[in-house]
């Protein structure tokens, strides 16, 4: 059984909404509520969702780049969202990110050598030549060159900046990767040279993943089980091949059946009535059960429970068990 | 220059080329060549900040003695003419450049520290603090500045070109926090700031590293247009009447040539035209300023 | 379904088109000799990344193109007259209402401060004599079949009560409202929701019987493109690289960079352990590489490439390729 590094339980996350003369709390929007999952070691979990999902949000509340408002997460057995101050710093060295655009995610001013040695400087982990060394190494491993330490981050293309995003977050050995739509700003012909780097580094690195993604193609390519949100839960989880092949949730069904396939014309799409709703009111019982085709009475009552229907696939929904 | 460097770059093992701070400040400088105004703007400063500084080597005569008679037009002995005390012109506009330039640094300089602190302390507090402190910009941003400094300036015994530079300090600031604060704002949301976040480093990191710089730069812009306008504004204090007798700026100047605007037009010319001059140099410069230093302004 | 269209019908026909951008560094040619047809009721595919000229050649078309950029060559022809020769006041009569467009950003493209309906309105207005109590029943009609609920309703809503999806379906009835010949659609999808996308994919498809509208779908996703084009035409870095029907472009796609885009795109239905890669970025269009634009990045290159551009050569009937290795 491969050991758990993550594992998440009844995360949630809501921003206040204010309003009024006095400012007081008047709504909130419910972006995560209430999810729980793991990822194991040198796995990559893929999570997919529509916009308002939560998945991004989901993402920045693991690295406490946002405060959860209750849940819990723990890391290699201790609840990250306990920690303080240094400890949490410290834990910080073994949790890195990769973020969706990489032309913001430098600072301009500082040299691609800057960059990358951040958080070696931050941690103390080297000094003068040492420092070097690695910042050199990982440099060359994302296939960049020392030609390019001096320089600034303006001098190279979306790609080569991705790459070097990547340098920087592997410059500390993290355990945990989170990529949060780490190709969908780069040109179409750039994505695969980042994808299968990704794919090596972690061959190479022994890291796990936790991959957030609207774009379906990437997210099968990339992972070994995929996780599915609608507006803050988790609908479905499954290994790669179950979701995409044999999904149960309506939800996965209609999303599968939505991709567009180069070369084919699909002629068995579920075509979803209405728009995604937005998270600050979910509909009451199952949140999908306004655009659910396989919808019942006690769908608008009820919230399903995410519960195991087959080995290792699990599903929320009354109507879908499995088999 | 070609500004794509490929991923393939044949020139692998080439000695890691180390560009230093100097270098960056180099980077700086040659942008700020590319525009002939800036370059124009930085001679004027240059001139007018040596002039400052050597006046009292390079003037060729005193500026407390008479050195010829009186209201003599421009000539070969008197470039610039002589006073209505037969002081040499070229004397006085050059002892005058130190006085009014150091008014516009001493005063810039001050703001900035103002500006600053209470721009950052405005935006890192946020909250009430935060409420107090861009209220009270609003109240001094809205005072009518003139009126005030006369105002302010009135209400001391001495007069002293030391006030006069902290009283226009002290009712400019608004601005310039304003700036800082907004500035902050942003660049506390910007991605890699995040990424220093979730990488562990300190507030204090952040805030020296990634946040202080870029807000740097914007001030260095905006300090350098303030400079010609503290020397405007002091020249105009001066002329009002309400000027440092004893110092020599080039307000001095203007107050003490305009009775002799008709018979003698160089004793009021000469410093007018210097102030002129000098406030287009640090408007030019400043202008190029804001785009050598920015970062994404290709070369 | 019109019975006699035949390759000869073309409803819009561009010929070696030259759109460059006079810029401080220098030209940037967008557009440098790019030619195509769309034939009546036929979905053409322009397919391309960024910086490809797509999005140029469809502005070119309208005859949208600002300084710094100007067309500086070749021949549009519409309805029998060549487009770049018309004047700008028989160029209005023709956008909106013979040819229209619809745009990537749909919130942004849309006018905040007016309603859905009252755009949609003008747009009737300026193109047909309608009587105005006629007006706001054409506007719920169009409304009802781009797929917007109680569109009595919903036609008093402004742009941002409107979701992306929705605000889509506007746009495109605004495009539809005076039954335009041919529609430009740039990048409709590109930033909907995969479940909205699949909505408004399946709304063009009907929408294009309803209307019997040409289409010229612009896009950088291949199966979004292969979801309603019958032809696709490939463009890199200001050219055209290769065209053919959608099912030889998928099975038989004959220049490199087709090919290696297709194999380094992942796929929901092929699996592989790694992606082909293409080497290198896309090239900045100020300067681009001698010879054949795609040679740096190319596997198949020789010397031939750097030195020499490749001339359009048809291999098959209906499958054309720019390229040294087919000459």
């Amino acid at each position: 059984m491969p050991e758990t590094i993550l594992e998440v339980e009844n995360l949630k996350k809501h921003f206040p909404i204010y309003g009024g003369v006095l400012r007081r709390q008047v709504a909130a929007v419910h972006a995560v509520d209430g999810v729980s999952f793991d990822v194991r070691q040198r796995e990559t979990l893929g999570l997919v969702g529509e916009s308002g999902c939560g998945k991004t949000t989901l993402g920045r509340t693991i690295l406490r780049l946002i405060e959860p408002t209750s849940g819990t997460a723990l890391y290699m057995g201790r609840d990250i969202f306990k920690l303080r101050g240094k400890e949490m710093r410290k834990l910080r060295l073994e949790m890195a990110m990769v973020f969706q655009d990489p032309f913001a995610s430098l600072n301009p001013r500082m040299t691609i050598a800057d960059i990358i040695g951040e958080p070696i400087d931050i941690h103390s982990l080297a000094k003068g030549a040492e420092k070097e060394k690695r910042i050199m190494e990982v440099l060359e491993r994302v296939g960049l060159t020392p030609y390019h330490l001096y320089r600034y981050p303006h001098e190279f293309s979306g790609g080569q900046k991705q790459r070097i995003g990547i340098a920087r977050a592997l410059a500390g050995n993290p355990k945990l990767l989170v990529a949060d739509e780490p190709v969908s700003s780069l040109d179409v012909s750039v994505r695969a040279q980042i994808l299968n780097l990704l794919k090596d580094l972690q061959e190479e690195y022994g890291f796990s993943c936790l991959y957030i993604s609207h774009d379906l193609s990437t997210v099968k390519h990339m992972s070994d089980r995929v996780a599915v949100m609608y507006l803050g839960k988790l609908v479905e989880s499954a290994p790669v091949n179950d979701i995409f092949n044999a999904p149960l949730h309506p939800y996965t069904k209609a999303l599968m059946s939505a991709i567009p396939v180069p070369g084919q014309r699909r002629e068995d799409r579920i075509i979803l009535k209405g728009n995604v709703p937005t998270p600050i009111n979910p509909p009451p019982g199952c949140r999908f059960h306004p655009r659910c085709h396989e919808c019942k009475p006690e769908c608008a009552k009820d919230e399903p429970q995410f519960i195991e229907a087959e080995k290792e696939h699990f599903v929320a929904c009354h109507q879908e068990r499995g088999h | 220059m070609n500004s794509r460097l490929h991923t393939n770059s044949k020139k692998k093992n080439e000695k890691v080329h180390r560009p230093s701070r100097a270098t960056r400040l180099f980077i700086v400088w040659r942008k700020l060549k590319k525009s002939k105004l800036a370059i124009a703007g930085f001679g004027i400063v240059l001139l007018m900040s040596l002039v400052a500084l050597l006046s009292p080597i390079i003037a060729p005569y005193s500026p407390d003695s008479p050195s010829g008679s009186s209201r003599m037009p421009p000539s070969m002995e008197h470039i610039f003419g002589t006073d209505n005390l037969g002081r040499d012109m070229l004397t006085l506009v050059m002892y005058g450049a130190r006085i009014s330039v150091y008014v516009g640094i001493a005063t810039v300089l001050i703001e900035i520290a103002i500006g600053l602190s209470i721009g950052m302390t405005a935006g890192y507090f946020g909250g009430i603090i935060d409420e107090i402190l861009m209220r009270v910009a609003d109240v001094v941003f809205t005072l009518p500045m003139l009126m005030m400094v006369l105002l302010a300036i009135s209400m001391f015994e001495v007069r002293s070109i030391n006030i006069i530079i902290l009283v226009m300090a002290i009712l400019e600031w608004p601005l310039m926090s304003r700036v800082v604060r907004s500035e902050y704002l942003s660049l506390r949301e910007a991605t890699y700031v995040e990424a220093a976040r979730s990488m562990g480093a300190s507030n204090l990191r952040i805030m020296v590293r990634h946040i202080l710089p870029n807000i740097l730069s914007v001030m260095i812009v905006l300090a350098t247009m303030d400079i010609p306008w503290f020397i405007l504004l002091e020249a105009t204090i001066t002329f009002l009447g309400f000027g440092d007798p004893m110092s020599s700026s080039w307000g001095v100047l203007l107050e003490r040539g305009f009775p002799h605007m008709s018979t003698s037009w160089w004793i009021i010319t000469f410093p007018g035209l210097a102030l002129l001059i000098t406030s287009l140099g640090f408007n030019l410069l400043g202008d190029g300023l804001r785009d050598a230093l920015d970062v994404k302004v290709r070369e | 379904m019109k019975g006699e269209s035949t390759t000869n019908d073309a409803v819009l026909k561009i010929d070696d088109l030259r759109t460059y951008f006079f810029l401080a560094e220098g030209v940037v040619k967008a557009v440098d000799r790019v030619s195509m047809k769309i034939n009546e009721e036929e979905t053409l595919g322009l397919v391309g990344e960024s910086g490809c000229g797509k999005s140029t050649v469809a502005h070119s078309i309208l005859r949208l193109i600002r300084q710094p950029g100007k067309i500086v060559g070749g021949e549009i022809w519409f309805e029998g007259q060549n487009l770049l020769k018309r004047s700008e006041s028989e160029m209005r009569k023709l956008r909106g209402s013979k040819i229209a467009m619809v745009f990537q950003n749909p919130t942004s493209s849309l006018n905040p401060v007016f309603t859905i309906g009252s755009q949609i309105a003008e747009a009737i207005k300026l193109h047909q004599n309608v009587q105005k109590h006629e007006i706001k029943e054409k506007v719920i009609d169009i409304l009802g079949k781009v797929g917007i609920a109680s569109p009595s309703e919903r036609m008093k809503d402004y742009p941002h009560e409107f979701s992306g999806g929705m605000c889509q379906r506007a746009m495109m009835a605004m495009a539809l409202s005076c039954n335009p010949k041919l529609l430009i659609a740039d990048e409709p999808t590109t930033n909907l929701d995969v479940t909205i996308q699949a909505q408004i994919l399946d709304l063009m498809r009907i929408l294009r019987k309803e209307f019997n509208a040409s289409i010229l779908l612009i896009g950088h996703d291949f199966g979004v493109i292969s979801e309603l084009c019958d032809r696709i035409v490939v463009m890199y870095s200001g050219k055209v690289v290769e065209s053919a029907d959608l099912e030889t472009i998928f099975k038989s796609a004959k220049h490199p960079y087709t090919k290696a885009l297709l194999e380094s795109i992942p796929r929901i239905n092929i699996e592989r352990e790694r992606l082909h890669v293409i080497p290198g970025d896309v090239p900045e269009l100020i300067k681009p590489p001698s010879g054949c634009r795609f040679h740096p990045r190319c596997e198949k290159a020789t010397e031939v490439c750097a030195k020499k551009e490749p001339a359009i050569i048809e291999i098959k009937k209906g499958h054309e390729v720019a390229c040294l290795l087919y000459s």
